[in-house]
């Protein structure tokens, strides 16, 4: 009888905990737009100061370190360009403009000439010179220098196929200082400039010679400098990074594209849902997206309705991908007919509610090289079926379906993905592990079907995935025609004929399907309307960050 | 006592020993190793050879060990395999807000299972005791990030009157007021599971001694009602619950992680996911050995408690 009436009262409280969590939904959307305006001011978000007002961002990654050479995050390499500058941006698909260089130019294709922005200098008032890239790229390739961005350099002349310069030497034959604001550097044959362009412009940013050369190279990464960058040449200076919680910065007053207008920046680290509580609470004037910063694609209409943000979804060029492990699953057969039997848009229309889109092969509809006419795999059952029974395929087979934890649209997607292959009569166990697992089981082979998601650069040169010692072939695929129109592809300089040869690798990529895309998700923004100027995108982020703005009375 | 409590403590010397042994094997039987987080296509297959050798990845397990051990007997932790920074120094700055963390929610929590479970068995069956043992289940049962999000959703989305996380307003001073508005919602989530435990082992231990001989005597020497409770019911309750708090720390430990997480309060339970998921073993080494030494010296505390509860209790 006591019984009974514990289990009662515990049940009346709980629903009533229920009820409550009902009502506050429903008034959700429609009270926040009230509360919006003066969110920002009590909950201390935006101050205006002389010095000029503050922006607060969202990041979802904490950013590891502030090593420009040995960050393999996105999030550490995202933070680092308020800080460092990049030679050129990328504005647009292949649209590169100037920023710490002035211009980034060949005649040939294989000697490159760099020169940098007279003003340009570091933060500590020395002029930024040829002497400090020629210094960076010396430490690149300097063979005792822990670095994360090797593949920049290894087209270089005098490396070794590995990107590292001998034993013993530290300074690389091929780059040369030309005067104090030219550079000149040469690669093995001529390339395609925009390769260059994209990777050594845009994405290296340069070390201050005068105050890192004293340091031994090979004590280079744990030098305090990395963790707490005091000389630099961005719009912001580096104030201070609380660990996992925000990182401070200053506007640089003496930048060379101009003083900022922002006084202060921060760049705030937190879970996906928090991002959009601070959105709503006017804690946030916008989220960074490009992957880290990311608002959950559930939550995007809700936020959509936020009176007091601006929103947009644009598409990108990092997409989610199903490996095969060639070695086990042998029969092209076999990887078509799963291929046909994946209900991808499915996963567009219900895990990203519309927002993403269905790719086949390595570039999504952001990348020039995509093949348009390229026959795509549509959803067919049949199809499927009838492609396994000419393959032979063995219906009590098990296959090893692996998933990485931490992106919950794609741990989802698992498991319409393991309906789909149900469907068609395969049998599946799903075994889900966090990352560093997931990278020992794909380099290891341990696996029949893997998800991984990839972001490549613009170019189209994705050795790293297809080539048989690419890095990121975990699916053990081998094919001599792919390896050879690979490195063609690599060392054609000719953007149109490049074209040409991608065209014919994604048309052998079709048939052999080692790896499907599944979708590339929409990135998803939001920022206040207080922001007068500069908004999140995923091209050209960082450009003219010196012209973001607040506006009016706060 | 004080033979007691060294002998204790030259006993915690080869307990230590063997449980840096221990997670030094489990922490490295953990598939995966740090190197392969630095993998993405702008890194070569030379750079991460580099590292694994810089990182003296390529040694046997169990130099990787005794060149840890040398270390640490002269105070030095090593460096993050993953931000390179001094470990000392990442683990020294979050201790602090772990803390105050912990602390305020210890605190907290006693301050309200206490006088309630004692209510709770004096009024045995009353409504009363229906409502705190039901909320109490509540308290137990709910777990950290879902009350968490509530909170945010009500107290800081709803109402504005709390921020949604962090240690301080960024870009102001802090100061104690600002810092004690951020702690206000983590602590009372980290807050309601073990008061929910509380309440319950205090109402049970208190029925315990409700029915005991002693306290009816008590009562027939005519003394009041409020001290035959509180004197000579209350302090013979003690000992279990002492043993209870001894216990709370490792589950202290375990739920900060989560309630860290969703607060982003910058401790230790924040540090040590991270951590695992790089798997930074010379973070988690240091963060195993405080851990293991916290909960050593909270149950000697504990101990030593009890001999003060109930002077019946003697070490020698």
């Amino acid at each position: 009888m006591k019984r009974v009436n514990r289990s009662i009262s515990i049940a009346a409280v709980a629903s009533l905990l229920l009820l409550a969590g009902c009502g506050g939904g429903n008034t959700a959307t429609g009270g926040t737009g009230s509360n919006s305006g003066t969110a920002t001011t009590n909950s201390g978000g935006s101050s205006t100061s002389a010095a000029g007002k503050t922006m607060f961002l969202g990041l979802v990654n904490p950013p590891i370190l502030f090593n420009p050479i040995n960050s393999a995050d996105v999030a550490s390499q995202f933070v680092e360009k308020f800080m460092f500058d990049s030679f050129l941006e990328m504005e647009a698909p292949l649209k590169f403009v100037p920023k710490l260089a002035d211009s980034f130019e060949t005649t040939d294709n294989q000697t490159f000439t760099i020169k940098i922005n007279k003003d340009a200098k570091w933060s500590d008032g020395k002029p930024v010179t040829a002497e400090d890239a020629a210094f960076t790229f010396n430490l690149i390739a300097n063979p005792k220098v822990e670095i994360s961005v090797g593949s920049y350099l290894s087209m270089f002349e005098g490396v070794k196929d590995t990107g590292k310069l001998e034993d013993g030497k530290t300074e690389l034959p091929s780059v040369k200082v030309i005067d104090e604001k030219t550079l000149e550097f040469k690669t093995k044959a001529p390339v395609d400039p925009n390769m260059i362009k994209e990777q050594l412009g845009t994405k290296l940013m340069i070390l201050p010679k005068h105050a890192l050369e004293k340091i031994d190279p090979a004590a280079l990464s744990q030098d305090p400098f990395m963790q707490k960058p005091t000389v630099t040449n961005g719009p912001f200076k580096f104030v201070q990074y609380k660990k996992d919680q925000y990182v401070e910065f200053e506007k640089n007053p003496d930048y060379y594209l101009g003083t900022p207008q922002l006084g202060k920046l921060f760049i705030k680290i937190m879970p996906a849902p928090n991002l959009v509580a601070q959105l709503q609470t006017g804690e946030l004037q916008m989220n960074i997206g490009n992957g880290i910063g990311k608002i959950p694609p559930q939550d995007y209409e809700t936020v959509k309705k936020f009176e007091n943000v601006n929103t947009k979804s644009e598409a990108q060029y990092g997409f989610q991908t199903m490996m095969f492990n060639t070695e086990k699953i042998t029969d092209p057969r076999v990887r078509q007919a799963i291929t046909y039997a994946l209900d991808r848009q499915q996963i567009v229309d219900k895990l990203l509610r519309g927002y993403g889109e269905i790719v086949d092969g390595p570039y999504t509809s952001v990348s020039p090289y995509l093949d348009k006419n390229l026959e795509k795999y549509s959803y067919n059952v049949e199809k499927a079926k009838q492609l396994l029974q000419e393959a032979g395929w063995d219906f009590n087979r098990e296959l090893n379906f692996v998933v990485p934890l931490g992106n919950k649209v794609r741990e989802q997607s698992a498991d319409i993905l393991t309906q789909n292959l149900k469907a068609i009569g395969m049998k599946v166990k799903v075994s889900t592990y966090d990352f560093p697992t997931i990278m020992q089981k794909a380099k290891a082979g341990d696996y029949e079907l893997l998800l991984m998601g990839l972001t490549f650069t613009l170019d189209p040169e994705v050795s790293s995935l297809y080539s048989s010692i690419g890095s990121f072939n975990f699916m053990k695929y081998k094919n001599p025609k792919v390896d050879e129109l690979l490195l063609k592809g690599k060392a054609e300089p000719n953007p149109d004929k490049r074209k040409e040869i991608y065209t014919e690798l994604q048309a052998i990529w079709n048939q052999d399907v080692p790896v499907i895309s599944l979708y590339s998700d929409s990135d998803f923004f939001a920022y206040s309307k207080q922001v007068a100027a500069g908004e999140p995108k995923i091209f050209g982020f960082h450009n003219h960050l010196e012209k973001w703005s607040m506006g009016g009375a706060q | 006592m004080f033979q007691y409590i060294i002998r204790r403590l030259l006993i915690a010397i080869p307990v230590l020993f063997g449980v840096t042994v221990f997670s030094f094997i489990i922490v490295n039987l953990a598939p995966g190793n740090p190197v392969e987080m630095f993998v993405n296509p702008d890194t070569t297959q030379a750079d991460i050879e580099l590292k694994k050798e810089a990182l003296g990845l390529n040694d046997p397990i169990y130099v990787q060990y005794f060149r840890w051990l040398g270390n640490l007997v002269q105070g030095d932790f090593g460096y993050s395999f993953s931000t390179y920074e001094p470990v000392l120094n990442m683990v020294s700055s979050r201790i602090g807000p772990t803390l105050l963390l912990m602390g305020t929610a210890l605190i907290v929590a006693y301050l309200i299972a206490i006088p309630i479970g004692v209510l709770s068995a004096t009024k045995q069956y009353s409504w009363l005791d229906y409502f705190s043992t039901s909320v109490s289940f509540l308290g137990i049962s709910i777990p950290h990030f879902f009350l968490g999000l509530g909170f945010i959703y009500i107290f800081a989305v709803q109402m504005h009157s709390l921020p949604t996380g962090g240690m301080n307003t960024l870009g102001s001073d802090g100061g104690f007021s600002d810092t004690f508005k951020h702690l206000i919602m983590p602590a009372l989530v980290l807050a309601a599971g073990i008061a929910g435990r509380m309440v319950r082992y205090v109402r049970s231990s208190m029925l315990d001694i409700l029915g005991q001989d002693y306290l009816r005597t008590a009562r027939s020497k005519g003394l009041r009602e409020f001290f035959v409770i509180n004197k000579h019911g209350f302090r013979n309750a003690l000992i279990p619950i002492i043993t209870v708090i001894g216990i709370d720390v490792s589950v202290l430990i375990g739920g900060a992680v989560v309630t860290e997480q969703i607060f982003q309060w910058p401790g230790l339970g924040q540090l040590t996911i991270q951590s695992i998921g790089s798997r930074d073993y010379p973070t988690l080494m240091a963060i195993n050995f405080l851990a293991a030494i916290a909960v050593l010296s909270s149950n000697l505390l504990a101990d030593i408690f009890y001999s003060v509860a109930d002077p019946r209790i003697k070490y020698d």
